[in-house]
C-alpha cells in the first residue's frame, strides 16, 4: 500500500502506508519470515545519514552489472498504478519527477531548474498557482524530447476516470494544467493545497500511450518508458527485472553501471542468503534482527539507520464492542480514561525495545513526525511503572488476587492485535505484554493478517469499525505531514457510517485543539506558520496518548563493500541514488 | 508437507480380503492380543512407541522439569548457546530454549493427535455410511469424497488459516478437515466386503438396528487399518503444522509449537544454529517414531500378515 | 473404454464446477479483501476505495460476480489480474512451465530412486538392506520439506558455495542447460527426497504382495531366475498401485513445490498463488485453483486408463 502512495510523493521508504504495507502480504505473502510491513523508515534524527558504503574511497569506475534482491515484485510498472512497496525502487530508475527530497529533508529540483515558492514567485500569494521551470535537454528512454505536455498528461492521465490510479488526493484539486512553453508548466489549484510539491512526483511520457489517456491494462504496464537514470530491458515474473544504462541520460557521465537488476526473491531470508552466496551484490530491506549476523562481516555492508515510519501503539478510545461500537462519543471502558493511557505509556520501557530487539540501532519515538521541516523536538516519556501503579489506583483499579487489576468488576484486560508473521513485531508484544503485567495490566496477543488487522470499512476492518482495545503498526507521515496528519487525528476523519468509513482516525482522537491547529497547518502556505501549527497539533497527539510512540523504525539494507557511492536518504528510496552507484572489484 | 497420511490404494486386491475373516461378532480380545504379540516382535516399533511415550511424559511434566516460565523473557540473556542453567540455550527474547521445547511439543502433539482424532471421526463416519448403506448414500458421499481430493490442498489449508485465524483449535481444524478421505476409502472399502459376511446376517437376523451393526459388529473389524492410518496421519499432521508455521500461519506467539520455533530460527539460523536444531530434531524424532510405530502395527495388525504382505 | 473415457471426463465437469464454486464462496469470506492494502494511507480516501472497488467489478453481488468470472472464463476469458492488470492466463503460463519442469525432474529422479530401492528391499525382505531402505524412507518422511530446503541452502550454498541458493538461472548469462542444471540440483533434491521416500514404501509393499502370490511362485518353481521373475511378473503387476498412488500423490508435489519454490526463488506457480494470495487476487486466485484442481483430475483420469492397460482384470463399465 503504501507503495502507492510513496510512488506518488515519491517519499521515503517507508510510507505512510508503509506500514500498512506490510499489509500487502497478509497473510500469504508475508513471507515466510517476517513480515514486516515494509514500514521501514522513521525518522532520522540527523546525522545518520552518509551510509557506510558511501565510501569516499575512490573515483567512480564506470560498467559492470549491478544486482538486487527484493522480497516483492512490482505489480504493474506504472507508478500511479502499483501497489507494491518494492515498486518505488524500479520508478525510481525509470521514471523522474520534478521535485525531490535530498537526504536533509529540503525540497530539491530534479526535473524542474528550482523549487517554486511564494519568494522565486514560483507560487501566487493565494498559493493556487504554480510555476515549474523544467529542465531543458530532457530525453525520454526512446529518444523523444521531455516537455511541458508530458506534466498536462501525467495530471490527465491521473484524472482519466478510467484509471484503476491508486489515489487522486490533490490531484482532484487541480483546476489545470498548461504548458505555457516547453519548459514551462503552470498548475492552477481549485482551492489551496498545502502539499502541493509531492504532486508530479513521477512524469509520464505523453506519447507513452498512444495518444490516449487510458492506462489500464496497457502495455506500457510491462514495458515502461522514462527519463530516468536507466531504461527498462526485460520482466521476467518471479524472476527478476533487468535495466540498462539510458545513454543520453540529462547527467553527464552518469549512471556509472550498465546493467541494473532486481531479482525478485520469496523472503527477506532468501534474499540474505543470495547476499552472502554474492548472487546478489544488493539487498533491499532487511529487518533488524539480520542486522548482527553481518556484523564485522568482511564482505558485507549493513546499511541501518533510522527512517521516517514509527511504530506505534494505537488504542481505541471509544467502545470496542455493541451498538456504539467506534462511537467517539462513547468512552472505551479501560482506555477511555486518559489516566490509564499515561500509565500504560509510563510502563512501557521504549530503551529496552531498542536495545534488545533492534540492537540499539535506532532511536525512541517521541512524536508521529521524528524528522523534518514541521517536526517539533519533544521530550521522550519516562519510563516509571511506580508512577504508572499510582495512576492506576488512583483512577481506581485495583489489582485482583492474579495481580491483574478490576474496577467495577471490568478486569484490566485486552486484546492486543498487529500482523501476524512479524517476528520483530511479534518479540516487541511479548515483551510489552510483560512490562505491562507488570503494574497489573494483561495484554492478551491476538494477532491477525495484514489484509485483516489493516483493512477497509467495506471489508469490516475492525481497525476502521472501531472493533479493538490495542493494536499496533507503523506509519510515517512524509515529508508534508498535513494529510497524514490530519487523516489520523482529526475529528472528521473518525470512520463512521455516516462518513462512508473516511479517514484513518482510527483511534476516535476528538479534540478540539488538535482539530484547529491542524486546520490552521492546512491552509497556508506559509512554511513557518504552519511548523507553529503542526507543534501544538503533535503536542496535543502526544498527549492524548490516542498513540503511544514506540520506537522509530530503521530502514535496513545490506550490500556487497565493493558497491560504493550510496548515500542514506530516508525520504526516499533505497536505489534513490543508483545512478551514483559504481562497483570497486 | 507430505507424509505418509495413507491414502491407500482403493483397489486392494479383492480375493485377499477372504483370507481376512477375523473372530466374528465376538468381542476380538484375542486378536489384539496377537496383534500385540506381533507388534512386540517388531523392536523399532516397539522402541518408536517408548519415544513417544516418553515425549508425551515429558510435556505433560513440564512444569516439574524446567525450573523457567516457557514466555518469560530475560532480555539480559538473549541466544546464549547451551550451558548448565540452558541446557539447549535460549532464544532470541532470552527464553529458555529447553522449557519452549517441553511446553511446545504439548501444542505440537496436540495438535498432531486432535487433527488425527478429528479426521479419524469424519472419515470413518463418512466410509461406514457409505460402505454400510452403499446405493444413493454410497454415491453421494464418494463424490463428495472425490471433490475434496481434487482440491489442492496446500492452496486450501492457506485459504482457510487466513479465513479462520491461527489459534490452535482452528488449525486442528483445517488440518483434521482436510486430511479425512484416504481413511474413509479405506473404511468404505473394508465396509463393503464385511457387511455381506455371515456375521453381520447373524447379527440383522437376530435384531440389531444398523448402529449396533455398524459400531458393535463391523468396526472393530475393520479397526487395524483405521488404525494404522491415524499413526501415520499423526505424523503428517505434524509436519503440516510446521509447513503452515513456516509460511507464519502456524501457532501464534507467546505460545510455543515446534513449528513456529523453527520459523523464528530462521533469522538467525547461522549466529544461534542451536534455535533451529533443537526443535527441528524434535520434529524428526517424534515423525520418525510414528512412522515405526504405523509400521509396527500394520504388520501386526495385517491379517494376511502370513503371506508376508503388508497393506500400503 | 472410449466410453469409460467419456463418461469420466463428463464426470470431471460438474465436479470441477463445484469446486470454482467454493473456492469462489472462500475467497469473498475471507476478511480483507483486495483493497485492503489502500487502506491507512491517508493519500487515498474512501473516495478512492470506492471507485477501485467499482472500476475491478467488486460492487456487485457474489453471485453476480460469480457468473460473470464463469461466462467469461467459459468463453476462454479468465480475467485480469487486479493488481497486474494484465490477463491472468498469460500469469499463469507462464509460470507453470516452471513449475512442471521442477516436478516432472523431482518425479522423474525420485522413481529412479525409488524403484532399485523397493526392488532391492522386498527381494531381501528383513536383510540389512532392507532395514537400511526402509530408515531412509522414514528419515526422508520425517523432516519437514522446508527444514530440508534450508539446510541444503545453508551447507552447500552459503557454505560450501557449491551451488547457487536460488533462482533459475544466472543472471544475465545465455541460456545453457548446464546452468539450468545448477539451479535444478537444490530443489529438485528437496522435492524428490520426500517422494522418494514414499514411492519406496509403497512399491516395496506392492511387490511383497505379488511376491507371495501363486504365479510367482510358479514362476520359481519352473526355475526361472529371480532377476527375470522381478522383471517379468513381479514389477509389472506390482506397478500397478504404484499408478495409484503417484497419481494421488502428484498433487502432494504440486503442494511441496510451493514451499520448494519459496525457498529456491524458483518462479512457478506455487509461489505466483501465494504471491496472489497475500494480495486477494481473486481473479488469479480463482485461475490457479482451477488449474490445480483440473490437473488432480487430469492425473486421476490418467491413472485409471494406466491402470487398465495394465490390470487387464479391470473391467470398465
Amino acid at each position: 500500500m503504501v507503495a502507492r502512495r510513496r510512488a506518488v510523493l515519491r517519499r521515503a521508504r517507508a510510507l505512510a502506508g508503509a506500514a500498512l504495507l506490510a499489509a500487502c502480504g497478509p497473510q500469504g505473502p508475508q513471507g515466510p519470515a517476517g513480515t514486516e510491513s515494509g514500514g521501514a523508515g522513521q525518522p532520522a534524527p540527523a546525522g545518520a545519514r552518509p551510509a557506510q558504503g558511501a565510501q569516499p574511497a575512490g573515483q567512480p569506475r564506470p560498467g559492470g552489472t549491478l544486482r538486487i534482491a527484493v522480497y516483492q515484485e512490482p505489480t504493474v510498472l506504472n507508478p500511479y498504478m502499483n501497489s507494491q512497496t518494492v515498486g518505488s525502487e524500479v520508478f525510481d530508475q525509470l521514471f523522474q519527477g520534478l521535485i525531490l527530497v535530498d537526504p536533509d529533508g529540503n525540497y530539491v529540483p530534479w526535473l524542474a531548474t528550482e523549487v517554486p515558492g511564494v519568494q522565486n514567485g514560483g507560487v501566487s500569494a493565494d498559493g493556487k498557482t504554480v510555476t515549474f521551470k523544467l529542465r531543458p535537454g530532457v530525453t525520454w528512454h526512446d529518444g523523444k524530447p521531455f516537455t511541458a505536455r508530458d506534466v498536462v498528461f501525467t495530471w490527465q492521465a491521473v484524472m482519466d476516470p478510467s484509471n484503476p490510479v491508486t489515489t487522486r488526493t490533490g490531484w482532484k484539486d487541480i483546476e489545470a494544467v498548461e504548458a505555457r512553453d516547453d519548459t514551462t508548466a503552470v498548475v492552477r489549484f481549485k482551492e489551496f493545497y498545502a502539499p502541493y510539491l509531492t504532486l508530479f512526483g513521477r512524469i509520464l511520457p505523453a506519447h507513452g500511450f498512444g495518444g490516449q489517456t487510458a492506462m489500464d491494462k496497457h502495455e506500457f504496464g510491462r514495458r515502461p518508458i522514462g527519463t530516468g537514470p536507466f531504461k527498462f530491458v526485460e520482466w521476467v515474473s518471479g524472476d527478476h527485472i533487468s535495466l540498462a544504462k539510458h545513454a543520453d541520460y540529462w547527467k553527464q557521465g552518469q549512471p556509472y553501471l550498465d546493467q541494473l537488476i532486481f531479482r525478485v526473491t520469496p523472503s527477506r531470508e532468501v534474499s540474505v542468503a543470495q547476499l552472502k552466496t554474492a548472487e546478489v551484490d544488493v539487498v533491499w530491506d532487511m529487518i533488524e534482527a539480520q542486522v548482527p549476523e553481518f556484523e564485522g562481516h568482511p564482505d558485507v555492508d549493513v546499511w541501518a539507520f533510522p527512517g521516517l515510519g514509527v511504530e506505534r501503539l494505537v488504542l481505541n478510545l471509544s467502545a470496542p464492542s455493541g451498538p456504539a461500537m467506534g462511537n467517539p462519543d462513547t468512552r472505551h471502558p479501560i482506555l477511555g480514561d486518559p489516566r490509564v493511557r499515561e500509565a500504560i505509556e509510563l510502563a512501557v520501557n521504549k530503551k529496552v525495545l531498542v536495545d534488545k530487539l533492534l540492537y540499539g540501532k535506532t532511536t525512541v519515538a517521541f512524536s508521529p513526525l521524528p524528522t523534518g521541516w514541521a517536526a517539533p523536538r519533544l521530550p521522550v516519556s519516562e519510563f516509571s511503572p511506580d508512577r504508572a501503579r499510582k495512576l492506576l489506583d488512583e483512577a481506581g483499579w485495583k489489582a485482583g488476587a492474579d495481580g491483574i487489576r478490576a474496577k467495577d468488576g471490568v478486569k484490566m484486560q485486552m486484546a492486543f492485535a498487529t500482523t501476524s508473521g512479524n517476528q520483530l513485531r511479534e518479540l516487541t508484544q511479548q515483551v510489552m505484554q510483560e512490562q505491562l503485567r507488570a503494574v497489573g495490566i494483561a495484554l492478551e496477543i491476538k494477532n491477525v493478517p495484514s489484509a485483516v488487522l489493516l483493512g477497509t470499512w467495506a471489508d469490516n476492518s475492525p481497525r476502521a469499525r472501531g472493533q479493538f482495545d490495542v493494536n499496533m503498526w507503523t506509519t510515517n507521515a512524509g515529508i508534508d505531514p498535513h494529510s497524514h496528519l490530519f487523516a489520523y487525528y482529526h475529528s472528521s476523519q473518525i470512520p463512521s457510517e455516516a462518513n462512508k468509513g473516511e479517514g484513518q482516525n482510527y483511534a476516535r482522537l476528538k479534540s478540539d485543539v488538535v482539530d484547529r491547529a491542524l486546520e490552521e497547518g492546512g491552509a497556508s502556505p506559509d512554511q513557518a506558520r504552519r511548523k507553529a501549527a503542526y507543534e501544538r497539533a503533535i503536542k496535543g497527539i502526544v498527549e492524548s496518548r490516542a498513540h503511544i510512540f514506540l520506537y522509530n523504525r530503521l530502514d535496513v539494507d545490506g550490500a556487497r563493500k565493493y558497491v560504493k557511492g550510496h548515500t542514506n536518504n530516508p525520504w526516499s528510496e533505497l536505489t534513490w541514488d543508483a545512478e551514483s552507484w559504481w562497483l570497486a572489484k | 508437507m507430505s507424509s505418509g497420511d495413507a491414502i491407500s490404494p482403493p483397489l486392494a486386491p479383492a480375493p485377499a480380503v477372504a483370507a481376512a475373516p477375523v473372530a466374528a461378532g465376538r468381542r476380538p480380545r484375542g486378536v489384539w492380543a496377537i496383534a500385540w504379540e506381533r507388534f512386540r516382535r517388531h523392536r523399532l516399533a516397539l522402541a518408536g512407541l517408548g519415544v513417544i511415550a516418553l515425549l508425551v511424559v515429558l510435556t505433560l511434566l513440564a512444569p516439574l522439569i524446567s525450573p523457567y516460565e516457557p514466555n518469560a523473557t530475560d532480555l539480559g540473556s538473549m541466544l546464549e548457546g547451551p550451558s548448565r542453567a540452558h541446557p539447549m540455550g535460549t532464544d532470541e527474547l532470552g527464553r529458555d530454549l529447553f522449557t519452549r521445547i517441553l511446553y511446545g511439543g504439548r501444542v505440537s502433539l496436540a495438535v498432531g493427535f486432535l487433527a488425527v482424532a478429528l479426521s479419524v471421526t469424519i472419515g470413518t463416519a463418512v466410509g461406514a455410511l457409505a460402505g454400510y448403506f452403499g446405493g444413493w448414500l454410497d454415491n453421494g458421499l464418494m463424490r463428495f469424497v472425490d471433490f475434496m481430493l481434487c482440491l489442492p490442498t496446500i492452496f486450501v489449508l492457506i485459504l482457510l488459516a487466513t479465513l479462520f485465524g491461527t489459534n490452535p483449535v482452528t488449525i486442528v481444524v483445517v488440518i483434521g478437515g482436510l486430511r479425512w478421505m484416504g481413511t474413509s476409502r479405506l473404511v468404505r472399502g473394508s465396509f463393503l466386503s464385511l457387511r455381506e459376511r455371515e456375521f453381520v446376517e447373524a447379527a440383522r437376523c437376530l435384531g440389531a438396528g444398523s448402529g449396533r451393526i455398524i459400531l458393535r459388529h463391523i468396526l472393530p473389524n475393520s479397526a487395524g487399518p483405521i488404525i494404522v492410518a491415524a499413526t501415520l496421519g499423526v505424523a503428517g499432521a505434524i509436519l503440516t503444522e510446521s509447513s503452515l508455521s513456516y509460511l507464519g500461519l502456524g501457532i501464534q506467539p507467546p505460545m510455543a509449537s515446534w513449528g513456529n520455533m523453527l520459523r523464528n530460527a530462521q533469522s538467525q539460523l547461522v549466529r544461534a544454529p542451536w534455535t533451529a536444531i533443537f526443535p527441528g530434531l524434535m520434529i524428526f524424532v517424534t515423525v520418525l517414531a510414528m512412522n515405526y510405530v504405523g509400521d509396527g502395527l500394520r504388520d501386526a495388525l495385517d491379517p494376511r500378515k502370513s503371506e508376508g504382505s503388508a497393506r500400503r | 473404454m472410449t466410453g469409460y473415457l467419456l463418461r469420466r471426463l463428463l464426470q470431471a465437469v460438474p465436479l470441477l464446477l463445484g469446486i470454482t464454486v467454493v473456492v469462489f464462496v472462500l475467497l469473498r469470506a475471507t476478511p480483507g479483501g483486495p483493497l485492503s492494502g489502500y487502506e491507512g494511507d491517508p493519500g487515498i480516501t474512501a473516495e478512492d476505495v470506492a471507485r477501485l472497488r467499482q472500476q475491478m467489478g467488486l460492487d456487485v453481488p457474489t453471485p453476480v460476480q460469480y457468473v460473470r468470472w464463469l461466462g467469461a472464463f467459459l468463453r476462454g476469458d479468465w480475467g485480469w489480474s487486479l493488481v497486474t492488470r494484465r490477463p491472468v492466463l498469460e500469469m499463469i503460463a507462464e509460470r507453470l512451465p516452471n513449475t512442471l519442469l521442477l516436478m516432472s525432474v523431482a518425479f522423474a529422479v525420485s522413481l529412479l530412486l525409488a524403484i532399485p530401492l523397493a526392488v532391492v528391499s522386498a527381494t531381501r525382505q528383513y536383510s540389512l538392506f532392507d532395514h537400511a531402505a526402509t530408515l531412509f524412507a522414514f528419515v526422508g518422511n520425517s523432516l519437514p520439506t522446508f527444514w530440508i530446503g534450508l539446510m541444503l541452502v545453508m551447507i552447500f550454498s552459503v557454505g560450501l558455495r557449491w551451488l547457487p541458493a536460488g533462482g533459475m538461472y544466472t543472471l544475465g548469462e545465455p541460456f545453457s542447460v548446464a546452468d539450468r542444471l545448477r539451479y535444478l540440483i537444490l530443489p529438485v533434491t528437496t522435492l524428490a527426497l520426500s517422494a522418494a521416500t514414499q514411492h519406496t514404501r509403497y512399491l516395496r509393499s506392492s511387490l511383497l504382495d505379488v511376491i507371495g502370490q501363486d504365479y510367482v511362485r510358479t514362476a520359481y518353481s519352473k526355475g526361472m531366475r529371480e532377476r527375470d521373475v522381478v522383471r517379468s511378473h513381479a514389477f509389472k503387476n506390482a506397478a500397478i498401485p504404484l499408478v495409484t498412488v503417484i497419481a494421488l500423490e502428484l498433487p502432494l508435489l504440486f503442494s511441496g513445490a510451493l514451499i520448494t519454490e519459496t525457498i529456491f526463488a524458483w518462479p512457478g506457480m506455487g509461489r505466483l498463488f501465494w504471491e496472489a494470495a497475500g494480495r486477494v487476487d481473486y481473479p488469479v486466485l480463482m485461475g490457479i485453483f482451477t488449474v490445480a484442481a483440473g490437473l488432480v483430475i487430469l492425473f486421476n483420469l490418467v491413472a485409471d486408463v494406466v491402470y487398465a492397460r495394465m490390470d487387464p482384470r479391470i473391467a470398465y463399465r
